[in-house]
């Protein structure tokens, strides 16, 4: 269907991703997947059995809500919405993923 | 904010299950939707689409119930489906749950039951401060009677001269007349020395107690109880009330619960101890003046121990003060109880209250302990040997789970769960049980004169919750004995050996010796009993209880006159004798099998020398005996059916201006004069009154059916009207004189209080009560025992049928005989069957000779007894054992090969 190359998700970053797609705006858990394939180019695609866990876990914590809303061809869908702390901890994780995958890219550097 | 947030967010999906549920259902609805739409935007048919959509998202139900775990919190959810598991297994083994719950609900009912008795009789406080300081003074008139009462001025003596007791009061019960101007009733009262209350240390709930100063006024206390039921807490300080015929003024309410110091007699109300010359109370308080009579004891001391007192020196105390004492004032007359002083015996009043024959409940108490505890141990073991044959044909379904990934402290916590929830079901059924136990013992009267109908038996608190610890401690006890099993096993080698898991016979055959052995003992006391019960109704009362008909009046009570209670007795006898069916009609203040006063009756006239200390000192007594005293009419023996042996019977012209006559039984006459005729000899009561011997009559049983020759002896009831009188009938129709006499009863009421209406052959059955209820108890639990027995052997032997079933196709297909396979099928259970039976006949010797107070005409090693048990026994286990191997040996070979 498509030839373009793709990779697993990193282990551990789902939540990561899911924050920061919806700290660009609300989305319903299909328009989650699809906008981290979009924005990544085609390269990651979810694993859709294991984002909506995903998703009752970062409800459970706190870093998102959810409701009800209508779609745009009129449909009712529930859309997450990331909540105050959940900006918090994607500004926690983003940090942390950096200095790691710079740590990574330091060491991947060395001849 | 964010763990508020999340849970927020829980507590509402917990709340909303199913509303949660749903909206996970329309998520994945439209998750599936928008996958399959953008699938078919890149060029996929319809429905490869739909279908790659689903594969993607992965196992629906599986991230759904993942997604619900988390939500709900992982140990409520699974426990929620443990015990949703648990109840769809049960509906699978109906019989087995069915065995389970019955046998725990037959264990803890029971149980819960006696222990509710226990309670109310013995554990119930009297409602007075520190009760473990009060002690009950008794003192012996004989080795067989040791708790017996004191004289007042003994108590005072002795009081004087101990340090040990903080103080000692008294009481005398009795039973009168209470009368307003609205209503009538016959109360329990108690004569009480001025400090009383004091050193019961209780405050009155309303009004004033009476005390010192108040000793010969007519006043009177009456109890929260009695005030509540009887004057419906109306302010009652200062009303007037007729006790008899004398009028006493209410001073005051006692405390709540406060009812006396002796469970099994509850006093409605407490008057001055001096007034007992105001009331009509007979007997031997009409003829004592309770300050200064030394001779006839007639008070129960209580007193209160000293701070740093011991029980132990107190007594020894006690009874240093009681010699000294009886040295000041030797007795007057040679009777060997009062010149060698018997002990004092101190018992706590929390034991003492319920003393009247203590220790013949004290046996009945242990005795029925004992049956209960037996019954619950053979449910335990029955339970355990339920659960562990369950936990053997469970080991292939333990194994399959095991194989697909459960834990072992999954499987573990699943079994816990599922014996939880069966020892919940039967602790609710055990309740069910208990309540229906209490009912059933509401109708019976402990020994002692505790009738149950009066202590409030119910389910209090403290029961409840001993029975919800039974129930658990029953789940937890055997529930981790198989999850122990099931936790450790190991899938694969169960799964190999066709479903079995190699169980050890050996715990198994020993529940089935425990339980055949304590049903074998169950079952022969209780036919020990019944047989007791059979004897006690063939025992030769002396006359023949059928026709008779009794009612009691209490003349006495009202206070009539002496003239007055003559033209009542001429009245009621003239009525009672028009009474269709009645052949004869006679009056006797006590009908035999009711009890009597023993009273000391002396040889010779009676007159009194003198007045010496107050005590009246008799003339002459050469021959002092204790002789059960009855009054009656002439036709009284004729009535009874008991022949005249020697002189006459009781004659109209027996009056009061004629001498003063007596009838006597054989034992009496044989006890004072065995070589010579009795007929116009005479005796004296107290030295007081003499009677003439005008005639004897044979023995009867005048208080149990166990009484040898009992010495008895009649008065003439128009010379010396007693306090109480019997109507006794013979009727050639009971029943319809019966009813015909209720009537009667119901127009004499408006002048006399009528009691007990009853057949003269129901007293037989009360006088059997103890028999009657320790064979109804073990009765019903013996039989319930031996179906619980015979249900555990039939589920033990079908469990090794069923783990044998490829074995024995092998055999059968081999030629082996159906007997044979028979024989082997039910061997191993057979053989702990008759272990069980030797075990069972050595207990049941044991619990024979436990029980041999209660036993009446039978041996406690009573043979027909043993060979009924052990039949009864043995053909219920053969059924058992039988009916599966039997089964078993019907297996078609090929089908059995085909099995596994």
């Amino acid at each position: 269907m498509t030839d373009q190359p793709r990779a697993q998700l990193v282990p551990g970053t789902l939540e990561m991703l899911v924050l920061k797609t919806l700290s660009l705006e609300p989305a319903h858990g299909w328009g989650i997947c699809d906008r981290i394939s979009q924005i990544s180019r085609g390269v990651f695609s979810v694993n859709q059995g294991t984002l909506y866990p995903a998703l009752e876990r970062l409800q459970q914590r706190g870093w998102i809500t959810s409701e009800w809303r209508t779609t745009d061809n009129n449909r009712r869908a529930r859309f997450y919405v990331i909540t105050r702390s959940g900006l918090k901890q994607l500004a926690k994780e983003r940090d942390e993923w950096r200095l790691a995958a710079s740590a990574i890219e330091l060491i991947l550097k060395t001849v | 904010m964010s763990r508020l947030l999340g849970l927020r967010y829980r507590l509402r999906s917990m709340l909303r299950r199913s509303a949660a549920d749903r909206e996970t259902r329309d998520e994945i609805a439209y998750h599936l939707e928008c996958a399959e739409r953008s699938y078919v935007a890149r060029g996929m048919s319809p429905r490869d689409a739909r279908r790659r959509a689903f594969s993607e998202l992965g196992g629906v139900d599986a991230w759904r119930e993942a997604a619900a775990e988390q939500r709900t919190g992982a140990i409520v959810e699974s426990v929620w489906q443990d015990a949703k598991f648990a109840l769809r297994s049960f509906r699978r083994r109906p019989g087995f749950v069915a065995s389970v719950v019955a046998t725990l609900a037959l264990g803890i009912g029971a149980n819960t039951a006696v222990f509710s008795l226990i309670h109310a009789v013995l554990l119930r406080p009297i409602g007075v401060p520190n009760p473990d300081r009060l002690v009950a003074i008794y003192q012996a008139s004989s080795a067989q009677q040791p708790y017996e009462r004191s004289s007042y001025p003994e108590v005072q003596d002795i009081a004087a001269r101990v340090r040990r007791l903080s103080g000692i009061a008294a009481l005398a019960p009795f039973t009168i007349g209470l009368q307003t101007h609205e209503w009538s009733h016959e109360a329990r009262a108690g004569l009480v020395s001025p400090n009383y209350f004091d050193v019961l240390g209780i405050k009155p709930a309303v009004g004033r107690f009476i005390g010192r100063g108040d000793e010969t006024s007519p006043l009177v206390v009456i109890s929260h109880a009695y005030w509540e039921q009887r004057f419906r807490g109306a302010n009652v300080v200062g009303q007037r009330v007729n006790l008899g015929v004398s009028p006493f003024t209410i001073v005051g309410v006692g405390p709540r619960g406060f009812h006396g110091t002796n469970l099994s007699d509850a006093i409605d109300v407490w008057v001055p101890m001096a007034t007992n010359t105001l009331l009509p109370v007979g007997g031997m308080f009409a003829k004592s003046d309770l300050w200064r009579n030394r001779v006839v004891p007639l008070m129960y001391p209580i007193g209160r121990l000293a701070p740093g007192a011991s029980l132990v020196d107190a007594q020894h105390e006690l009874n240093a003060a009681l010699a000294a004492v009886r040295a000041d004032n030797p007795p007057p007359r040679r009777n060997a109880r009062q010149i060698v002083p018997n002990p004092l015996t101190l018992l706590e009043i929390s034991r003492a209250a319920t003393i009247k024959d203590r220790q013949g409940l004290v046996r009945f108490v242990r005795i029925t302990v004992g049956t209960v505890l037996l019954t619950f141990l053979l449910a335990c073991v029955n339970v355990a040997n339920l659960l562990l044959i369950r936990g053997g044909e469970r080991s292939r379904e333990l194994g399959v789970r095991s194989a697909l990934g459960a834990g072992a402290a999954r499987l573990a916590r699943q079994l816990v769960v599922e014996n939880l929830l069966l020892s919940l079901l039967g602790g609710f059924a055990g309740l069910v049980v208990a309540w229906l136990t209490i009912r059933m013992l509401g109708q019976f009267t402990l020994p002692g004169g505790v009738a149950l109908d009066h202590v409030s038996l119910g389910l209090t608190g403290q029961v409840l919750a001993f029975t919800i610890a039974l129930s658990i401690a029953t789940s937890v006890f055997f529930g981790l004995g198989p999850a122990w099993q099931a936790a450790r096993q190991d899938a694969m080698t169960t799964l190999r050996a066709g479903g079995y898991r190699a169980t050890h016979g050996a715990p198994r055959g020993s529940l089935v010796v425990v339980q055949v052995a304590i049903s074998l003992v169950l079952l022969v006391s209780a036919s020990l009993l019944l047989r007791s019960v059979q004897a006690g109704w063939r025992t030769n009362l002396g006359f023949d209880p059928h026709p008779l008909l009794a009612m009691d009046v209490h003349p006495r009570l009202l206070s009539f006159s002496l003239d007055r209670t003559r033209s009542l007795y001429a009245d009621v006898l003239a009525r009672a004798s028009r009474l269709s069916g009645v052949r004869s009609a006679a009056i006797g203040t006590h009908v035999p099998l009711q009890p009597t006063f023993e009273i000391p009756l002396s040889e010779g006239p009676g007159r009194i020398a003198g007045i010496q200390d107050g005590r009246r000192v008799a003339a002459k007594s050469d021959k002092t005996m204790n002789v059960a005293l009855m009054g009656a009419t002439p036709r009284f023996f004729e009535t009874l059916g008991i022949r005249v042996l020697a002189g006459r019977d009781i004659s109209v012209a027996d009056t009061p201006q004629s001498t003063a006559v007596v009838v006597i039984n054989q034992a009496t006459a044989d006890a004072f004069w065995p070589n010579e005729s009795p007929l116009g000899k005479q005796l004296n009561l107290f030295g007081d009154d003499t009677y003439t011997v005008v005639g004897v009559v044979p023995n009867l049983k005048y208080a149990t059916l166990g009484d040898g020759a009992a010495l008895g002896a009649y008065t003439a009831i128009e010379q010396d009207p007693g306090g109480r009188a019997t109507i006794v009938v013979r009727s050639i129709d009971p029943s319809r004189t019966l009813v015909e006499m209720n009537a009667l009863a119901r127009e004499l009421n408006a002048t006399v209080p009528v009691l007990r209406i009853r057949r003269v052959s129901d007293q037989v059955d009360a006088v059997l009560m103890p028999q009657r209820f320790g064979a109804t108890l073990l009765g019903v639990f013996s039989v319930l025992a031996l179906g619980i027995s015979a249900v555990g052997l039939y589920g033990a032997v079908a469990f090794g049928v069923s783990r044998r079933t490829t074995e024995i196709g092998v055999r059968i297909a081999l030629g082996a005989e159906p007997r044979s396979v028979v024989w082997l099928l039910m061997r191993a259970t057979a053989v702990a069957v008759g272990i069980g039976v030797l075990a069972g006949t050595v207990a049941a010797v044991v619990a024979g000779r436990a029980l041999a107070h209660f036993l009446f005409g039978v041996a406690p090693v009573d043979p027909s007894s043993f060979v009924a048990g052990i039949v009864a026994l043995g053909s219920a286990a053969m059924v058992a054992t039988l009916i599966p191997a039997w089964r078993g040996s019907r297996i078609e070979p090929l089908r059995s090969l085909r099995s596994d």
